[in-house]
């Protein structure tokens, strides 16, 4: 009876076993602030990657920077098609009306031009900070995943401030949970 | 009751020991820091099937994972190994995000009674990733990046039927071509996602040991 009372308790402590606490490390640049910046497109075009780009977007905004969206800026002209379509079918008792609205636009948009006019856009508009968020799980045991936004000056590449944070996950959670909170601690650790 | 306790001990035993970075880098600063071009990781058979390089195809006819498998290591590789070498002081330039011509974007919306639904399709052009050395020092030097990291994960027999793979990271300077520093670390593959992911994070702390220590967070190598 009491060794069974032993073994509950075990198991028990057992499933509230607490995680370690999150590694938080940053590091500052040179002391010249960058006021307009883009978050680089990374090679990972995952909705997890798009996801926590959003999020660091958002924050960095809070904080005052001029966030440039380069999914959101026309790289030239773009050219829109509407078409409309009624239909009105008067075969029946009653009459009856259909009506579809068909819009294109088309034309390249910041995030799709080739890297040298990129690299010529971004300082036409003033953008004099790139950033970059990136995530990654780590093995081991217990797994571990790892995010990380960095900001760097546009004319030289030196570094102006970025943020690194190390969280204990359960094999358990969905990888996009803990991405986003790898880089929401990371992003509660950034100097502001 | 003594077995209880020599069972966990057994079985910690059977653990793979975590390998261990071999790292070259020759001294001074020059090449500690700065922006350079990175690419994505190639995979190389060597004397074993080809089909191992392929993750996706080694688990045909297998139960899927809930996650399905990529067909190469890189999206097991790079992001690591990526984050790592960012933290070390290197701004990263993707060469598979780097288009070299512009696509063609068409958002398309279409409305029927109320109803609505919206597309989008952006042409797939070639990338950085997609041209020869030479081309990609040549596309380098054109953006003022100093140097090109590649990144090669091979696969190798090991004996007794075993594989083992090794990872090599290496960045070259764009002007002379000659390699600034090598990081390798290498293993008996102890499963097609465990080894990837453990190699990337053993090149990536040899790499931050050497050339930004304050960074690193746990062991060293």
């Amino acid at each position: 009876m009491r060794r069974a009372a032993l073994l509950a308790t075990l198991a028990t402590a057992a499933c509230g076993v607490e995680k370690m606490p999150p590694i938080v490390m940053q590091r500052q640049g040179a002391a010249a602030a960058v006021k307009r910046v883009a978050i680089l497109p990374a090679e990972c075009g995952t909705t997890v990657c798009k996801g926590v780009d959003a999020l660091v977007a958002a924050d960095l905004a809070f904080r005052g920077y001029d966030v440039v969206d380069l999914d959101r800026l026309a790289a030239i002209e773009r050219r829109r098609t509407e078409v409309q379509v009624s239909v009105q079918d008067t075969s029946g008792p009653a009459m009856t009306t259909t009506s579809t609205r068909t819009v294109t636009v088309t034309g390249a948009m910041l995030s799709d031009v080739d890297v040298w006019s990129l690299r010529a856009e971004l300082a036409a508009m003033g953008v004099d900070g790139l950033v970059r968020v990136r995530t990654a799980e780590l093995e081991g045991w217990p797994e571990r995943v790892e995010a990380m936004v960095r900001v760097t000056r546009t004319a030289d590449a030196s570094l102006v401030w970025s943020t690194l944070c190390e969280i204990e996950v359960s094999v358990l959670d969905l990888a996009n949970e803990n991405a986003e909170r790898a880089v929401r601690c990371a992003l509660a650790g950034a100097a502001r | 009751m003594r077995g209880l306790a020599v069972l966990p001990l057994a079985l910690a035993g059977c653990m793979q020991a975590a390998p261990h970075a071999i790292v070259q880098v020759p001294p001074g600063e020059e090449y500690a820091a700065g922006a350079v071009l990175v690419m994505p990781t190639t995979c190389v058979p060597d004397g074993v099937d080809p089909v191992l390089c392929s993750p996706a195809a080694v688990t045909v006819g297998q139960p899927q994972p809930l996650t399905p498998w990529p067909t190469s290591y890189a999206p097991w590789i790079d992001p690591t190994l990526r984050l790592k070498l960012e933290f070390a002081g290197y701004t990263l330039a993707e060469g598979a995000a780097m288009r070299l011509e512009t696509g063609e974007r068409t958002d398309g919306q279409t409305v029927t009674d109320g109803s609505s639904y919206s597309t989008t399709t952006v042409t797939a052009g070639p990338t950085v990733a997609d041209l020869q050395p030479g081309d990609v020092r040549v596309v380098a030097k054109s953006l003022g990046l100093g140097g090109v990291v590649t990144s090669t994960f091979t696969i190798s027999p090991a004996g007794f039927g075993e594989i083992r793979a090794d990872l090599v990271v290496t960045l070259w300077d764009v002007d002379s071509s000659a390699a600034r520093w090598i990081v390798r670390c290498g293993e008996r593959m102890y499963g097609y996602r465990e080894t990837p992911l453990r190699l990337a994070t053993c090149v990536g702390n040899g790499v931050l040991a050497a050339l930004a220590p304050d960074n690193l967070i746990g062991e060293a190598l």
